[in-house]
């Protein structure tokens, strides 16, 4: 009912105004009766059109009949003198009648004023009566509008109540709404941010996996690379080692076509740690100068590479002196 | 694909730290004499008398010479250590020598001298050998020689030739126009040209001296009494005896391995011819019997076949003929002139003397691969003779117009002339190794 009212405040309104409206109405029907009820208080607009018409017809009646007078005085006039006699006769006659009339229109009217009168004091009774009754209704409905106020006010207060509940509710329901929508943002927020640290973490093994790929394509070009680059550089480094053994060899003249065969161990930098002759050539000049150029030599050039370099700690020289 | 080849680059360098270990061919050396150090020795006496020569000169000289050493000269080197705990390598190292050899000498009794001397490996950072040897004023040098020898042996595997001699003629002359004299003597000395001395000394000619395998006698050709004869003289008493003194020509003696016997050039029967006479019995075996000129024979080292200079074809050229006789067969066939052959110790090379663009020079000839080799320079240059190592030839050569002596590495490397030389001195002949001299 309440949220129907809320919902039709201006029916409300009207109906409100209606009631007001109806209300006054009631207050005041009795007022405009009054007026309307007593004759010679006020200008009785019934009564004096009453009054108006009968002098009014009375007036025609004078007009016509002074009309027709006049017009029978110049008939008349002319018969006059034949007429007069009997018209003197006939108004006396008629005078007689009027007479007559004129009383007993004053009877009549003392009759009617007596009835008025009795009507009259009827009437004030009926209208000390009515206004006891009307007091006795305006005091009801003094009671009735108080009751309706009352229940207006009551009504009010229930309505402000209610409002007030309303209101209340409807910051209850504000606040309700406020912390459902909060806890609904804050959900939101949180879905959102799972979402973006779901997503942060998805990015995150994404790029994690990538990272992983592509460290491992590194690794891969690396090892390959290293493996390239070991070749080559193993090359280099054996060309090196060569170089400056050679530089360091020494032959004794005479020694084409002898053969000697070396074992060199290396120290982690390429210092000569044993050289031994495995194989020999059966010169013995030759072999030492062979040992000897490998000692020369020391320290021997190592690939940069440790794990190359490891290769490199255990070596064969074979001399072969080109011609 | 790529990673195919990387795995199996990988799995290669695995296969070879496991399998085997990395070989590097060594092709291309300097060809060249090995550095060595010989610090002074150093003198350990307060008392006595300094030993007479300096050791460690003569070692460093003699290893020097061979052309396989070539010694540090003693300004450039940064200490001069005598004793073991002296022995910084890295001074050494520095230098880029191989091998060092340090010693010192000490009073020894009344003019004996103990010397003591080391020799180290320089990068290997170690005493390769070391000897004390008691030894005397007079034979210091030998002593000296002798430390060269072992460190040559050492260092190269062959035994050194340092304490060995040579003997030569020298022909002295004296005096001028109608007065004018002429002293020739058979010497011998020191390797090095040291320490000489006369063993046969002649108005007239003195030729063709040859060592006995023992290197106790000396055989020779004397034109004393105006007949060429051949003798034959122990070195240490000079006691000498006339093998040969035929008729005609009795030359160019040569002693066989054994020393039995020796090969000679005799024209007794009217033409030169090489006949070999057993020593102890005095027979000849006549070897070539040819109306050309056969002389100058020389004996392979097993001692089954003879080399000898004979211009049966016409010019003078190099055959070889079996101890037993038979058909002789040419040597040398490149150059218009090769004479005076001789087998080295190896057996391997020929010594001889060729002539190259029209002078005398001293060539090896490789028989087997008839590869000859040019190793002297001069224009009269002869007598070639091989070191009983058969690392150096010592021949005679003109200088300023009168002959002497000089030595050539065989490999033709190391050329010099042996010093205190006098007069016009010809025909060298290195000695055998010397065994009694070898006191190690």
């Amino acid at each position: 009912m309440l949220a129907v009212l809320r919902r039709n405040p201006v029916a409300l309104l009207l109906a409100i105004l209606l009631h007001v409206a109806l209300a006054v109405f009631l207050i005041y029907e009795v007022a405009w009766r009054d007026e309307v009820k007593p004759i010679g208080a006020d200008v009785d607009v019934v009564q004096a059109r009453l009054v108006d018409q009968r002098k009014l017809d009375a007036e025609v009646e004078q007009r016509e009949a002074a009309e027709r007078a006049r017009i029978e005085e110049a008939a008349a006039a002319r018969r006059a003198e034949q007429d007069e006699r009997e018209a003197v006769e006939k108004r006396r006659a008629e005078e007689k009648r009027k007479l007559v009339e004129i009383e007993q229109q004053r009877k009549q009217r003392e009759q009617e004023e007596a009835r008025k009168q009795a009507e009259e004091k009827k009437r004030a009774e009926a209208e000390k009566k009515r206004l006891v009754e009307l007091e006795r209704k305006q005091a009801e409905q003094k009671k009735k509008q108080e009751a309706e106020k009352k229940r207006l006010a009551e009504l009010e207060k229930k309505r402000k109540l209610e409002e007030q509940k309303r209101e209340q509710e409807a910051v209850r329901k504000m606040a309700k709404e406020k912390a459902e929508r909060e806890a609904e943002e804050k959900a939101e927020k949180e879905r959102q941010e799972r979402i973006a640290k779901e997503k942060a973490e998805a990015e995150r093994k994404r790029k994690a996996a990538e990272d992983r790929a592509r460290a491992q394509r590194e690794a891969e070009l690396a090892a390959q690379f290293a493996a390239e680059q070991d070749a080559s550089e193993q090359a280099r480094v054996l060309g090196l080692i060569q170089s400056k053994v050679q530089r360091n060899w020494l032959r004794p003249p005479g020694t084409e076509g002898l053969k000697c065969t070396v074992r060199v161990r290396l120290g982690p930098s390429g210092s000569v740690l044993l050289a031994n002759v495995v194989e020999s050539s059966g010169n013995i000049a030759f072999d030492r100068s062979v040992e000897a150029a490998v000692r020369k030599a020391d320290p021997l050039p190592m690939p940069r590479s440790q794990r190359l370099a490891a290769l490199f700690r255990d070596l064969i020289f074979e001399f072969v002196p080109g011609n | 694909m790529k990673k195919l080849l990387t795995l199996i680059l990988l799995f290669v360098v695995a296969l070879q730290t496991k399998a085997a270990p990395l070989t590097i061919e060594i092709t291309q050396g300097l060809e060249g004499a090995l550095p060595i150090a010989v610090v002074p020795f150093a003198w350990r006496g307060d008392q006595g008398a300094p030993p007479p020569h300096e050791v460690g000169g003569i070692v460093a000289a003699d290893l020097g010479r061979s052309g396989r050493f070539k010694p540090l000269p003693t300004q450039d080197m940064l200490s001069k250590p005598s004793r073991g705990d002296q022995v910084d390598f890295r001074d050494w190292r520095a230098l880029n020598v191989d091998n060092l050899v340090i010693g010192e000498i000490s009073p020894n009794g009344p003019g004996g001298y103990l010397v003591k001397f080391h020799l180290y490996d320089v990068f290997r950072g170690e005493q390769l050998t070391g000897y004390s040897i008691p030894t005397t004023a007079r034979d210091l040098r030998a002593t000296a020689h002798h430390i060269a020898d072992i460190v040559y042996e050492t260092l190269t595997g062959q035994p050194g030739a340092f304490a060995t001699r040579i003997a030569y003629v020298t022909s002295i002359r004296g005096g001028t126009g109608k007065d004018r004299t002429e002293q020739v003597e058979l010497r011998i000395a020191d390797a090095d040209g040291y320490g000489a001395q006369s063993i046969v000394s002649s108005k007239e000619p003195i030729m063709s001296p040859a060592w006995s395998p023992d290197g106790r006698k000396i055989a020779y050709v004397s034109f004393e009494n105006a007949q060429p004869s051949i003798w034959v003289q122990e070195v240490f008493t000079g006691k000498r005896e006339k093998l040969t003194s035929f008729k005609g020509i009795n030359g160019a003696p040569a002693w066989s391995p054994d020393g039995r016997s020796l090969a000679l050039t005799l024209s007794k029967d009217g033409n030169p011819d090489i006949f070999v006479m057993d020593v102890a019995r005095r027979s000849l075996r006549p070897i070539t019997r040819h109306r050309a000129i056969d002389t100058e024979p020389a004996w392979s080292p097993d001692g089954r076949s003879l080399v000898f200079t004979s211009d049966r074809g016409g010019a003078p050229q190099i055959y070889q003929v079996s101890v037993n006789g038979g058909e002789p067969s040419r040597v040398t066939f490149e150059g218009p002139y090769n004479a005076r052959a001789s087998f080295s110790p190896d057996g391997r090379l020929l010594g001889m003397v060729t002539r190259v663009d029209g002078n005398y020079r001293i060539a090896t000839l490789d028989p087997t691969t008839r590869d000859l080799r040019v190793l002297s320079t001069g224009r009269l240059d002869e007598s070639p003779s091989f070191a009983p190592n058969g690392s150096m030839i010592i021949y005679a050569t003109q200088a300023s117009g009168k002959g002497v002596l000089a030595a050539v590495s065989t490999d033709g490397r190391v050329q010099q002339r042996l010093r205190l030389q006098e007069g016009d001195v010809r025909e060298p002949v290195w000695s055998p190794y010397l065994k009694n001299e070898r006191n190690r």
